[in-house]
Order: C-alpha cells, then structure tokens, then sequence
C-alpha cells in the first residue's frame, strides 16, 4: 500500500453510522492527507469517538465510503489487516495487556505481526520506550506503572508497529490532572516522526499546539473544519462559539 | 502400602487403592471436563445461534439433574445406545463393550464440563472489552490474541471457580461407589465398617481419605494462583 502525495492518507465519503435509531455520524465527508495532525473537539456525544474508531474498523460504518491509505475499508478480514497495519491506535483507557510486562506489550506485535525476532522486537521497544521517556520500567507490570506511565506505554507499543497514522482517542480523558501534562508533551514531541494522526482531545491548549488542522463536530457531523487559528479566533458557528465560549471559561 | 494394614484394621492397602482409584477417577474425569467445558463455553460465546442453543441446553440440563442420577442414566442407558451405535455404524465390532472405568469418567466429565462451561464463559467475558480492541488495533493474529491476551487473562478469572470445581470432583467421583463394581475409598470404607462394626472408625478414615485430597489439591492451586500472578494485576 503506497500512498501517493497527492492522495489523502484517509477518506471519508458520506459516512454514516447510527446506533438503532440513533445517528451517530451523519454523512461525515473528510479527507485528510499525509502528515496532517488534526484534533477533533465537540461536545460529548457529538461521534469524535465513534468516527476515529471507525478509522481502523473498530466500529462499522452503514453508509459510504472509508478509505485509509488508498485501501478501501470494508468488513473483510484482508482489508482491515492491511488498514490496520499502517494505523496506531491509542485509547482513553490505554488498554495495556496487564499480565504481560512493559517490554512484553511493546514487542509482542512486532513478533507476531511483523515477525521480529525476539531480540530486534525489544531493542526497538527499547528504543521506543525511551523516546516516551520511560527508560527502565520495561520489566513492570502495567498495574505498577502510573497512569501517565501507562498510557506512554501504550504510545510506544503503538509505536513499535512503525504505523503511518496514529489515532488518538482522548488518551489525557482518564488521567490524574497532574498526568496529563506528561502525556501531552509526549504527544507534541512525536511530530517530528511525520505521522499523520488524528486525536480527539477536550484539550484546547494541547490542540493548539499539536495541530495543523482542526474539526469540530456535533451531533454527528462536521460542523467546521480549519487550522487551530481559524476555529480558536474566528469560530462562524454558533455552536463553536457557544463550545470555545464553555471550554475556555474553564479554569 | 503394608504398614498401613496394621493400623487401619487389615485394610491399609485396600484403602490405599481405594485412594488411588478415586484419585484416577477424579483425574480423568476431570480432564474430560475440562475438554467439554472448552467446547461448552466456545459453543456459548460463539456467534451461530444453534450453538449457544445446543450449550444452553447442554448446562441447563445437567445442572438441573441430580448428578447420581445422571450417572445411573450413563451407565444403564448411554453406555448401551452408544455400544448399540458403535457396532451399528460399523466402527465397533459385535461385543464391543465400554469398560466402566471410561463410562463413568465420561460421566463424571460431562457433568463437569458443564460447569467449567459456565465458569470459562464467565471468565471471558470478564475481560475488558478494550484488550480485545487493544489486540485488533495491533492487528495481532487470530491465534495470538486468543492463546496470549484472551485465554492467560480468562485462566485467572476462571482459577477460583476451576479450583471449586476439582474439588466437587474429587468428591463426585465417590458416586461411582453405588455401582457396586468400583472399590473406590469410599466403597472400601463401608465394606470394612460393615466386616468390622467399626463405623465410626472406617467412615472417618474415608472422611479423612477426602480432607487429604482436598488439602493436596489446595495448596497445588495456591502455587498455580501465585505462579500466573506474579503481581497483584489490575
């Protein structure tokens, strides 16, 4: 799967989705290309969620078309493979395997997916786990680990698989405040790999920082897309307006 | 075996084997158990309805029936359909007869495996939601994310109810005693306290005969609990 420059790293074509009666993403339409960071923000309930997860086929979509990397997305177990081996993931709840250890999530993908040896696995979990800035933890359990620790975890094995988009989904929401900080800035210091990634963040500050490109969404659609510098002092939407209006009156 | 005899009124070594033979028959029910529960609980959580149907049906039954009655039930009538069957199909030839040994493992494991179904059903899904996401985001292979993330994690949920299930085990292999043909040590017990009008004595030797297995089997699975938890996991 190779992308060209010119062809975005992910599409959507009239994406819908809904729960029973419940439309959850209403003919979401995005492209978004190579190397672009772009946050998702909204009101709870407004499909961030939903369509970041749909992005590697954690969640089907109804109606229209997904395309990640040129590769089409559909329920076949050959498309989500090749959709899933270019795109990292990391979740709210980090989601670490807890009765293996750190090094132990980091490299069993690699072995197993990428067919690593056991000793090229760790070095480049290794490596990775450094670059989240947790040098010597690779023996503990995730269960010992704080939760900022366990969620650079987390980024690392993301990591370790080389992935070309990394999806963030809330990765600060189920933190202690004083974690939150630590985690971010791992997040901003990743840009220099040239990931395209997605993140969904109530985060404004952080938003700011790490991306090239802004969506708000509410009520499953995109309600309006831009850079951070549009969306943050010219926000046309009402409903931004109101949302920034919340958000930042926070303390 | 022989310096029990004195002791233990002339039947040392018959209570010994009787032990033994209790020991062999929990065993291998047992393992059977185990291997119909696998199927039970991949049956429950399987996605085919006809399945779960076919397990519902399975657990339902043999937790509802009392379990003596379900081994009187093997022994005078499955043993026989399924001689019947055997030789009809061709597979057995004409005589062909299960040894009461595995009519009533099979027994003993089929009641088992009904609720080691349940237990490993509950096991699995015990496991957060996220690990299996975590293991498709990953896009860990099939067998990898069964056999490294799904079956180690469902092993430490289902050891407690595993570990109560081998010791009902131990114990419901006793009922193999009532078919007259196993001198498993219960058996022997009540044939000694009859011989000898020593009740009391041969029935707690029997009752003692169990506490021993039990505490054997206990600090077997505490070693096994510690060795899968090498910290205490969240």
């Amino acid at each position: 799967m190779t992308t060209s420059p010119q062809e975005p790293a992910i599409e959507f074509v009239s994406v819908s989705k809904s729960y029973g009666a419940t439309p959850v993403l209403s003919d979401v339409t995005l492209a978004i290309a190579a190397g672009e960071r772009t946050v998702i923000c909204g009101p709870s309930g407004a499909g961030k969620s939903t369509l970041i997860r749909c992005i590697n086929g954690l969640e089907r979509h109804q109606r229209g078309t997904i395309r990640v990397g040129g590769e089409t997305l559909t329920g076949a177990a050959s498309s989500l493979r090749h959709i899933r081996a270019e795109v990292g993931m990391v979740f709210q709840s980090f989601n670490l395997f807890p009765h293996l250890t750190v090094l132990e999530n980091c490299s069993i993908a690699p072995r197993t997916v990428l067919r690593l040896t056991r000793n090229e696995a760790e070095e480049r979990a290794h490596t990775l786990l450094e670059r989240v800035d947790l040098p010597g933890l690779a023996g503990r359990y995730p269960a010992q680990l704080s939760g900022g620790q366990q969620q650079r975890v987390a980024i690392a094995r993301a990591l370790c698989m080389q992935p070309r988009i990394l999806l963030l989904d809330e990765p600060t929401s189920a933190l202690d405040p004083e974690m939150v900080q630590e985690v971010l800035d791992t997040i901003v210091g990743l840009t220099d790999l040239g990931m395209t990634m997605v993140c969904v963040t109530h985060e404004m500050g952080f938003a700011r920082r790490l991306a090239t490109r802004m969506l708000f969404m509410d009520e499953g659609r995109i309600v309006e897309s831009g850079t951070p510098a549009e969306l943050f002092e010219a926000p046309r939407s009402p409903r931004l307006q109101r949302f920034l209006g919340r958000v930042q009156a926070r303390p | 075996m022989s310096v029990l005899n004195a002791p233990l009124g002339g039947y040392g070594t018959q209570l010994a084997e009787g032990l033994i033979l209790t020991l062999r028959v929990s065993l291998c029910s047992y393992a059977i158990g185990i291997v119909f529960g696998l199927l039970g609980a991949a049956a429950k959580l399987s996605r085919w309805r006809s399945l779960r149907f076919g397990a519902g049906l399975y657990t339902t039954l043999v937790r509802a029936l009392p379990e003596l009655l379900l081994v009187l039930l093997a022994f005078f009538l499955g043993a026989g359909l399924f001689e019947r069957l055997a030789v009809s199909t061709g597979l057995a030839l004409d005589g062909f007869s299960l040894s009461p040994f595995v009519v009533a493992v099979v027994a003993l494991g089929f009641i088992q495996g009904a609720y080691i179904t349940e237990v490993l059903r509950a096991a699995v899904l015990a496991i957060p939601r996220g690990q299996h996401e975590a293991a498709k985001a990953l896009n860990l292979p099939p067998l990898t994310h069964l056999g490294r993330i799904i079956a180690p994690q469902a092993l430490r949920h289902a050891l407690g109810g595993l570990g109560n299930i081998w010791l009902n085990a131990t114990k419901d292999a006793s009922l193999v005693s009532v078919l007259g043909i196993f001198s498993d040590v219960l058996k022997v017990s009540s044939l000694a306290a009859a011989a000898t009008k020593r009740y009391v004595f041969f029935y707690a030797v029997a009752g003692a005969s169990f506490l021993l297995l039990t505490f054997v089997s206990m600090a077997l699975l505490e070693r096994l609990r510690r060795r899968l938890m090498p910290v205490n996991l969240a």
